[in-house]
């Protein structure tokens, strides 16, 4: 059943790349462009051209999920699957979910794309995808916390960049700080260790959260007659 | 039988608003009726449980909390037109609502559509469909579902005349069989109750 039901979401994302595609593009445009205005891209460290592949590759995409969830959508989502057979919640999870896939599946190919346009070690650009396959669930997660915490409201998208802040510079802080001790050789376990403890944390705790706040701000939205 | 006592919205400063007391008995159907803008849709969404309530709601043997899955499990509701659907296909849509069953015996997709008249259409775009097809597209499991409450806002608004008749058709039999039915809209319909809601600002009704 819930295999199914991924499926038709995947096919039903399929159809419509402009909902998650957007932000792929997005990112190889700015990263040729970077590749580009860095003249020459030698004078540059691999950690530092790895850190600025993740900096843009997190903004890029992430705007993905607020392509998927515009106003409308949250909310006729929210009534309609009020009165399904499912568990209460399990859309918008098997949504969230058929878009990392889809992402992930894009930056398989994307990174060593990227890699080569930017040249960085392979190594590195390994160590880039496996970050992003452990801290993304959370991004992913407090991307659409704050879509929904801001629906109908006006400035939407500043007040979105406001409240993502603070939690995105402190694990783009993490990475980088992991990239220097790979160049240095030093272990990266510690680190990884701390980005998968707040990812499976974020896993526990904010789709409760979620699921907690789009009934008020559902209420919110169709209180107002 | 349906009981709704003092059944208001509780919501900030809107609290209090409605206060509705009235019976719907099997079989009946409660014709909402009142100006633009007075409340009706967000009177429907209330007694789906979508808002937050006050007052109590008896029915089918026991008080019912309108916000548990199983009150919502015992009704349709049918709302205003999705706008974020555009990309959808006919058949995306037609499979979606088969979410709102676990029944396994439903007509194909071909027959659901055939039955308002849009054979051929399943893989038009939500967004390429008139304001009658969107309406018919949303009332096809009225077919196939059995729920014992439907809550239809404007069913028929945008209809055209065949689909009218299958409407009140399947209405008919939705009461036969001891359905009960709330309705908004302005069309004039046989046989019902009717719950006229004014000034809701002022939390005052005329029943």
């Amino acid at each position: 059943m819930i295999a199914k039901s991924l499926t038709s979401e995947l096919r039903a994302l399929w159809k419509q790349p402009q909902k998650w595609l957007g932000g792929i593009i997005q990112w190889i445009l700015f990263a040729m462009v970077l590749s580009i205005c860095i003249k020459p891209l030698d004078n540059l460290l691999d950690y530092q051209k790895a850190g600025l592949i993740w900096s843009i590759l997190v903004m890029s995409l992430l705007q993905d999920v607020a392509r998927c969830w515009d106003d409308y959508s949250l909310i006729e989502n929210y009534e309609f699957y009020c009165f399904s057979m499912e568990q209460s919640g399990r859309w918008w999870r098997r949504r969230i979910l058929a878009i990392w896939l889809l992402h992930v599946g894009a930056l398989s190919c994307g990174i060593p794309l990227i890699a080569g346009m930017i040249p960085v070690n392979y190594d590195v650009a390994i160590i880039l995808l496996m970050y992003w396959l452990v801290i993304s669930p959370f991004y992913y997660l407090i991307w659409l916390l704050q879509r929904i915490v801001t629906v109908g409201t006006a400035f939407s998208h500043v007040i979105a960049m406001g409240l993502l802040l603070p939690w995105l510079i402190p694990s783009i802080l993490v990475v980088h700080a992991s990239l220097i001790a790979v160049s240095i050789g030093q272990s990266i376990y510690g680190y990884m260790s701390i980005v998968l403890g707040v990812s499976l944390l974020a896993l526990l705790w904010l789709p409760r959260i979620i699921d907690r706040l789009l009934k008020e701000v559902y209420w919110r939205h169709r209180c107002h007659i | 039988m349906l009981s709704l006592k003092n059944l208001s919205l509780n919501w900030q400063e809107r609290a209090g608003w409605y206060q509705i007391d009235c019976d719907i008995n099997p079989g009946d159907m409660l014709h909402i009726q009142g100006d633009n803008g007075v409340g009706k849709s967000t009177f429907l969404r209330l007694l789906a449980g979508l808002l937050p309530y006050q007052g109590h709601v008896y029915g089918f043997g026991e008080t019912q909390n309108l916000h548990a899955d199983s009150w919502r499990r015992m009704l349709f509701y049918m709302g205003d037109l999705p706008k974020s659907w555009q990309s959808y296909r006919v058949s995306d849509i037609v499979e979606m609502q088969k979410l709102l069953t676990e029944q396994t015996d439903l007509p194909s997709t071909q027959n659901q559509l055939e039955t308002v008249g849009m054979q051929g259409t399943e893989c038009i775009p939500w967004r390429m469909l008139s304001q009658g097809q969107k309406k018919k597209l949303l009332l096809l499991p009225l077919q196939w579902l059995k729920r014992k409450l439907w809550l239809l806002d404007e069913p028929f608004a945008s209809l055209d005349a065949p689909t009218t008749t299958w409407l009140l058709e399947v209405i008919k039999n939705h009461q036969a069989c001891g359905g009960m039915i709330c309705i908004t809209g302005h069309h004039n319909l046989d046989n019902t109750k009717t719950l006229e809601l004014i000034q809701p600002r002022q939390g005052e009704y005329d029943r």
